[in-house]
């Protein structure tokens, strides 16, 4: 991990996306003063919002092949843009929630110590989860290219799912349902508390971030990157 | 860092350490689950609720004495495993649920058999049901309330009593678990 560009990457702010976390702090004081609940879920917009365009932008803004004329390896990037947006919506997550918990304290309804202790350990899962899905998109696509990418394979997943209902493929169905799963790892696991989480479950979370960040160090590795090409 | 790219100069590698715990991870994630398959944990929650026959339920409801309460769930599905145990587990809850509803459990087999029963399926497009878990009450006038998701035993509890307490005096247990 390169701590410069983890710093790097937190200065990469932008008003649009200043605007859109506004957004998601304001509706979702509606729906935890409706709903008298916080979820460790909303880490996942919080990683889109913060994270998109995380590598796709450093490539359709050429700044790949000044980087890389620097002694600097595509797993050491790959790595520090994860841990960045991970960071970055990690600590967003818990002003989220701590935000969320006053207003329950506020209502009258204060949620148990340990539920919001699961909460923060969920939160990180989450972030770091649905980051490591984030940063592969975006060795894809260029710019943000890679939201895009992500709410076609929801749309396509969901598609595919109804036409293949009828059909006795287990198989592919089992994919097509935990397509979400893949993209946001730890998401489903938001009522549940820590200890009820399967070691199934656990190996599978690693897994599905181990082969994320496995796919986008292969796919910047593959990259030919030249200043002729930028 | 073992770097399995022979020129030193090159910004591409692969780090062996991701690779082979990749490797690892992925292949314990399948040997665990094809063991899991194989070898099914006992029910982690036993349910203490009696559930009824879906024509059973129908014959009782129409009596018009007590609503229909319809657990929309799955065998996958975390939350309704945490709500099995929490609230068709506890034994006082269980029996206030006995008492008050008429209780239907409307599995989805979809992702392990490949489709549901036309019963679960017909439930399923009546009540719109597009999470599990979901709870649905059927009162005797054909009006219903749903619930979805989980969140926690006190609010399933209350969201139940709410629906009770919507009903006539006398018609169902007024009780409390």
């Amino acid at each position: 991990m390169n701590l410069t560009l983890v710093w790097a990457a937190f200065r990469r702010t932008h008003w649009i996306r200043l605007a859109l976390l506004t957004i998601i702090f304001i509706t979702g004081y509606f729906t935890i003063a409706a709903e008298k609940t916080v979820l460790a879920g909303e880490g996942a917009w919080f990683v889109w919002v913060l994270g998109a365009g995380i590598i796709g932008k450093d490539v359709s803004e050429g700044v790949l092949s000044l980087l890389f004329s620097r002694p600097i390896k595509r797993a050491e990037y790959v790595f520090s843009k994860w841990m960045a947006v991970g960071l970055m919506a990690s600590a967003l997550t818990w002003l989220y929630l701590a935000v969320g918990w006053s207003i329950l304290w506020h209502l009258n309804e204060p949620p148990a110590w340990t539920q919001m202790g699961t909460s923060l350990v969920l939160a990180l899962l989450i972030c770091f989860g649905t980051s490591a899905a984030l940063v592969f998109l975006s060795t894809l696509v260029p710019g943000i290219g890679d939201l895009a990418l992500m709410f076609l394979i929801l749309l396509a997943g969901q598609l595919l799912e109804w036409w293949v209902a009828g059909q006795s493929w287990p198989l592919v169905k089992w994919f097509l349902h935990n397509i979400v799963v893949f993209l946001f790892p730890g998401m489903g696991w938001q009522s549940m508390g820590l200890g009820d989480i399967s070691l199934l479950d656990w190996i599978g979370y690693f897994s599905i971030v181990t082969i994320w960040l496995t796919l986008a160090v292969g796919m910047m590795n593959r990259k030919e990157i030249t200043y002729a090409n930028s | 860092m073992r770097i399995l790219n022979s020129d030193p100069h090159s910004s591409k590698e692969m780090p062996s350490w991701l690779m082979g715990l990749t490797f690892l991870l992925f292949l314990a994630w399948v040997g665990s689950a094809i063991y899991n398959n194989a070898h099914p944990a006992p029910a982690a929650a036993q349910d203490l609720v009696r559930w009824q026959t879906f024509s059973d339920a129908d014959n009782q409801w129409k009596r018009g004495t007590k609503p229909i309460l319809y657990d929309f769930s799955a065998a996958w599905c975390g939350p309704c495993q945490q709500m099995k145990k929490d609230v068709f587990g506890d034994q006082k809850t269980a029996d206030w649920i006995n008492q008050s509803f008429i209780p239907v459990s409307a599995l989805d087999r979809q992702q392990e058999d490949g489709k549901n029963s036309p019963e679960v399926e017909a439930l399923q497009k009546q009540y719109d049901i597009q999470a599990f878990p979901t709870l649905v009450v059927k009162f005797p006038n054909g009006s219903f309330k749903t619930q979805v998701g989980y969140d926690s035993q006190e609010k399933t509890i209350q969201f139940l009593q709410e629906q009770l307490a919507d009903l006539k005096p006398g018609s169902a247990s007024a009780s409390t678990p």
